[in-house]
């Protein structure tokens, strides 16, 4: 029996003692999204470390956008956040404003493989804190049309134009949603689009509309001002109104991007990101359209950084890898992933990104339109402020509330993050 | 070991033995919910030393809206549940008392959900509850009903919840059938000779036996619900459809955890740690009242 | 009440508790990327064990699981060992020592999981242990939960004492009185905390969430989570995913339950000992 004890305390100590081994050269790498995307860094890392044997990044991967803050969050409040995070422009200010980021300027100036010229500068502009460089931006995505090709053509619907409205994009929707069956259930939806913020920003956008009062000074919502609310209105009716997107009671019981990939959708809003995944599907062919166009074009910027925490260890390591991500190689080998729409330009015009042989024919779509994307604000409390916002703007679309209602909820109940946030200074 | 234990006395040896689960308490327990009561004062967020700010956060959290949903919610989500569990778990009890020769096998069906993981058991559970395609509604449309959308209903939300945690009854229904033995058959078998009926004998008879043990197990169901909660409810619903299913675990996590407000969290915590209190001193007064010692409460 | 109608209704009883695991079964085994059917059946139509390989394509569920088995390997043996020490310890005290341990551990049973998440994190990140197993099987330091100490203290009170002095009378320690004259008393308590702290510890959530980060860490209910975030509708899968996490813990179990037949042929002392 006593050498039983003894042999469990050993067990115990060995287990545990396995579980916190971190060698010096290690890099720690978080990154969110799908399987597929998951595989897509999963190449990166290997070539990044056939060049360099003497870093070992170690993945961890966070399937859901939304927790990934809270869990970046609460590993910087232990003191061990991982080196190297990929991170949206529309989250990282949180980290910033509490200096938790390492400035990459310095790192960028010296740097012999990537300059500030290679990008996009929409892209550097998003991760721009004060003065400082704080993430070097691996895409400049945008939401787009996914459309399945194979139930346009039995609908007969003409494929989305480059040009098409608002009007042509409701028309489509009405046209590939069928009628319920005899148990109540409608089997094809013309349309799926998440009910939120981010979703609502380009359309809002086109017609003239705010998201918030000031894009550089923000203090308050937009949402209330006509034009955000007849945007809004149009958004909302799609459900509501006409029913080519699922209502809540159908979406809970699968939701539009499962009902895309299964066929049973015609068309689902989305960015790059879901490429990979999409790439999978073999039922049907599929493509993308740039949005439909109100009174003017205009698209939402989606674009996601390499960042560094200010306390890592091995800041040399880290940059190299950050370094090497965000290269010509680094950026074509995630391009070729599906994953990203890349910030670095050359390799944007380049076959890695549009690669003829490959889904969605049509990838020029993303960069056509490069020129009308915008970015919603970079404040520490966005998130906050996109998820508060987003609550209401869902219970509109559900026909919980009016749109009225919704906008002024959603102004009132997020006045005190705009009072809260810390934006970069200038 | 041995060697050195010879040593000390018997009875310091003894307490020896106790060391670990007497630290443990400390260090893990006492020290942790004395640290949480006093944080509740400060402003601290583990990046940046601790600051002082009197009451802040309470007026912080307790005029949170979100708040005082939570509680509510939480409270509801306690209290209309646990006398169904407790009651239901002691009526299985009572007919899985006695029977054939499979009835260890009946009575682990019982306890079987219980053995289940909990995230394993709530997205099982998202799935039976899911109003299209979920069996639970299937088989209500089979029979010509027309079946609530159970968690995208925000008026259906919780009892769908409510539904799931019917089937984590294992502990109450133990306590139940062990109690239930305690019970000399004499007692039963005086009662029917007076002429009672079976239903009769159990509601004058075995019921006010038992009742005392009932009520204990159901604050032990209550704290147990507090907790086991977050899972459910986090894996199902995330607190939604808007802020119907938001309890209280929800509201510290996001606070402490999504928000590093560790000490608004620990502020909301006072609340719990009133109605803990308040269920300590319940408990206390019925342990008198019936005359249950302490070590007799090790039933539980 | 009659036998049979008994017999009867503790059947049904029996297969209404089951059912949720039953359905969560059958749908594990349903064709994937097939639409759902919209009428009910218990098997699916074309039964396919394809799930389960998809799983493991989608994450490293063979890790998560051998991280699983690794919590348990270390946190069950470590509970059977301090929690059997403490509630020996209790068991053998003078009676108001007794009572004043027993009053203890019930408070400590009755303070909320929630208030502790916070300061244990910040106790655990000041030992350094954010990330790692320690924080995880902390609590087998102390036989996991007071509720487990309590069980093999009423274990121990029910041995006579003189079997305790008896042995101390022959030359025996604290620790082998223990080890050869309590332990092998208490063989079903230590059954029972063995499957109940296996269960606990394979089925935690709420610590893996709260204190691990890397992903190499992971375990079980994590993955689950996981699974439900990449693939929010994707009901077989998500079904596989949870019948995996279910199968060790069930297994387990059953094999006890057969256990507690064949060693027990009185149920009442069965149901006692529980």
């Amino acid at each position: 029996m006593k050498r039983l004890v003894v042999l469990i305390f050993l067990l115990v100590g060995f287990g545990a003692a396995c579980a916190d081994s971190q060698s010096a050269e290690t890099v720690s790498f978080m990154v969110f999204g799908d399987p597929a995307e998951r595989e897509a860094y999963e190449t990166l890392v290997a070539a990044f470390e056939e060049q360099n044997p003497d870093v070992d990044v170690a993945i961890t991967h966070i399937p859901s956008g939304s927790e990934y803050r809270t869990r970046l969050t609460t590993e910087f409040a232990a003191g061990d956040p991982p080196d190297v995070s990929l991170m949206n422009y529309r989250r990282y200010a949180a980290f910033a404003a509490a200096d938790l980021l390492e400035p990459l300027t310095p790192y960028l100036e010296k740097s012999e493989l990537i300059n500030e010229e290679d990008f996009y500068p929409i892209t550097l502009a998003g991760f721009r804190w004060g003065d400082d460089l704080l993430c070097i931006p691996q895409n400049i995505s945008s939401l787009v049309v996914y459309y399945n090709q194979d139930l346009f053509d039995a609908a007969g619907v003409p494929y989305p134009a480059d040009d098409w409205t608002w009007d042509d994009f409701l028309a489509a929707a009405k046209a590939l949603t069928a009628a319920p069956n005899a148990d109540g259930v409608v089997e094809q939806y013309g349309l799926g689009v998440e009910p939120s913020l981010f979703r609502l920003a380009p359309f809002v956008w086109q017609n003239d509309g705010r998201i918030v009062d000031d894009v550089d000074f923000p203090t308050q919502l937009g949402l209330t001002r006509f034009p955000s609310q007849e945007a809004m209105q149009w958004f909302v009716d799609l459900q509501t109104v006409h029913g080519v997107v699922p209502d809540r009671v159908a979406e809970a019981s699968q939701d539009s991007e499962s009902r895309f990939v299964a066929g049973t959708t015609a068309m689902y809003l989305n960015s790059r990101r879901s490429t990979p995944t999409y790439r999978e599907i073999d039922s049907f062919t599929w493509d993308v359209a740039p949005l439909p166009r109100g009174k003017q074009e205009a698209g939402v910027l989606h674009s996601d950084g390499y960042c560094m925490a200010a306390t890592t260890e091995n800041k040399d390591a880290a940059w190299r890898f950050i370094e090497f991500a965000n290269s010509a190689e680094g950026q074509t080998i995630i391009a070729q992933s599906g994953r990203t729409v890349p910030s670095n330009i050359a390799v944007a015009e380049s076959e890695a990104f549009l690669d003829p042989n490959q889904l969605p024919s049509r990838a020029r779509v993303w960069l056509d339109t490069v020129d009308t994307l915008r970015f919603v604000p970079v404040i520490s409390t966005w998130e906050e402020i996109e998820s508060t916002a987003s609550e209401e703007i869902e219970r509109a679309f559900y026909g919980d509330i009016t749109v009225a209602e919704a906008a002024l909820l959603a102004k009132n109940r997020t006045e005190e993050y705009f009072l809260l946030g810390v934006r970069g200074k200038q | 070991m041995q060697k050195y234990l010879h040593r000390i006395p018997h009875q310091s040896r003894l307490r020896l033995l106790l060391l670990p689960y007497l630290i443990g308490i400390v260090v893990l327990y006492l020290l942790p919910a004395m640290l949480s009561f006093g944080l509740a004062f400060f402003q601290y967020d583990a990046l940046n030393p601790p600051r002082f700010v009197g009451i802040l956060n309470f007026r912080l959290a307790y005029t949170d809206e979100l708040f005082q949903l939570s509680v509510q919610n939480t409270l509801a989500y306690v209290i209309l549940p646990v006398p169904i569990r407790i009651f239901g778990a002691f009526l299985c009890a009572r007919l899985f008392l006695h029977g054939g020769r499979f009835i260890n096998w009946a009575r682990g069906a019982i306890l079987l959900p219980g053995i289940i993981p909990g995230t394993a058991f709530a997205l099982a559970w998202l799935w039976i509850l899911n109003p299209l395609y979920g069996p639970l509604n299937l088989t209500l449309r089979a029979i010509g009903m027309v079946p609530p959308n159970w968690l995208a209903d925000a008026q259906w939300a919780k009892p769908g919840i409510v539904l799931a945690t019917l089937w984590l009854i294992g502990e109450g229904f133990l306590v139940s059938l062990a109690a239930l033995y305690d019970i000399p058959p004499q007692l039963e078998e005086a009662a029917q000779v007076d002429g009672a009926t079976s239903w009769a004998t159990f509601w004058y008879v075995i019921l006010p036996i038992i009742a005392p043990i009932l009520l204990i197990l159901m604050f032990r169901d209550a704290v147990l619900l507090l907790q086991e909660s977050f899972t459910t409810v986090w894996l199902m619903t995330q607190g939604g459809p808007y802020y119907a299913t938001y309890t209280l675990p929800q509201f510290i996590y996001e606070q402490g955890f999504g928000l590093l407000s560790f000490g608004t969290a620990s502020a909301a915590l006072w609340v719990l740690y009133l109605l803990t209190g308040a269920v300590v001193v319940v408990l206390y007064l019925v342990a008198r009242q019936w005359r249950i010692g302490a070590t007799d409460s090790v039933l539980l | 009440m009659t036998n049979w109608l008994r017999t009867l209704l503790q059947v049904i009883v029996a297969m209404v508790f089951l059912l949720p695991l039953v359905w969560m079964t059958a749908t594990a085994f349903h064709a994937p990327a097939t639409p759902l059917p919209t009428s009910l059946r218990l098997v699916p139509d074309n039964p396919t064990v394809a799930n389960f390989g998809r799983i493991f394509a989608i994450i490293p569920l063979l890790r998560f699981t051998i991280n699983s088995l690794i919590v348990v390997a270390l946190a069950v043996p470590l509970t059977l060992l301090t929690g059997s020490w403490a509630g020996f310890g209790m068991a053998q005290l003078p009676e108001r020592s007794q009572r004043r341990w027993v009053i203890i551990s019930l408070i400590v049973l009755i303070i909320p999981g929630i208030a502790l998440w916070s300061t244990r994190f910040l106790l655990y990140k000041w030992l350094g242990w954010i990330d790692t197993y320690w924080a995880i099987i902390a609590p087998a330091w102390m036989g996991t939960s007071p509720f487990f100490v309590l069980m093999f203290y009423r274990a121990f009170r029910r041995v006579p004492a003189g079997l305790y002095d008896a042995a101390r009378l022959d030359g025996a320690g604290v620790l082998r009185t223990w080890a050869s004259v309590a332990m092998p008393l208490a063989r079903s308590t230590i059954v029972a905390v063995a499957i109940l702290s296996f269960v606990l510890y394979w089925g935690d959530f709420i610590n893996p969430l709260l204190y691990l980060s890397s992903e190499s860490n992971y375990t079980l209910p994590i993955a689950l989570q996981s699974l439900q975030q990449m693939n929010r509708s994707d009901w077989p899968l998500l079904m596989a995913g949870a019948v995996w996490a279910t199968l060790v813990p069930v297994g387990l179990f059953v094999i006890a339950l057969a256990y507690w037949n064949r060693f027990t042929n009185n149920t009442k002392e069965t149901v006692r000992q529980t």
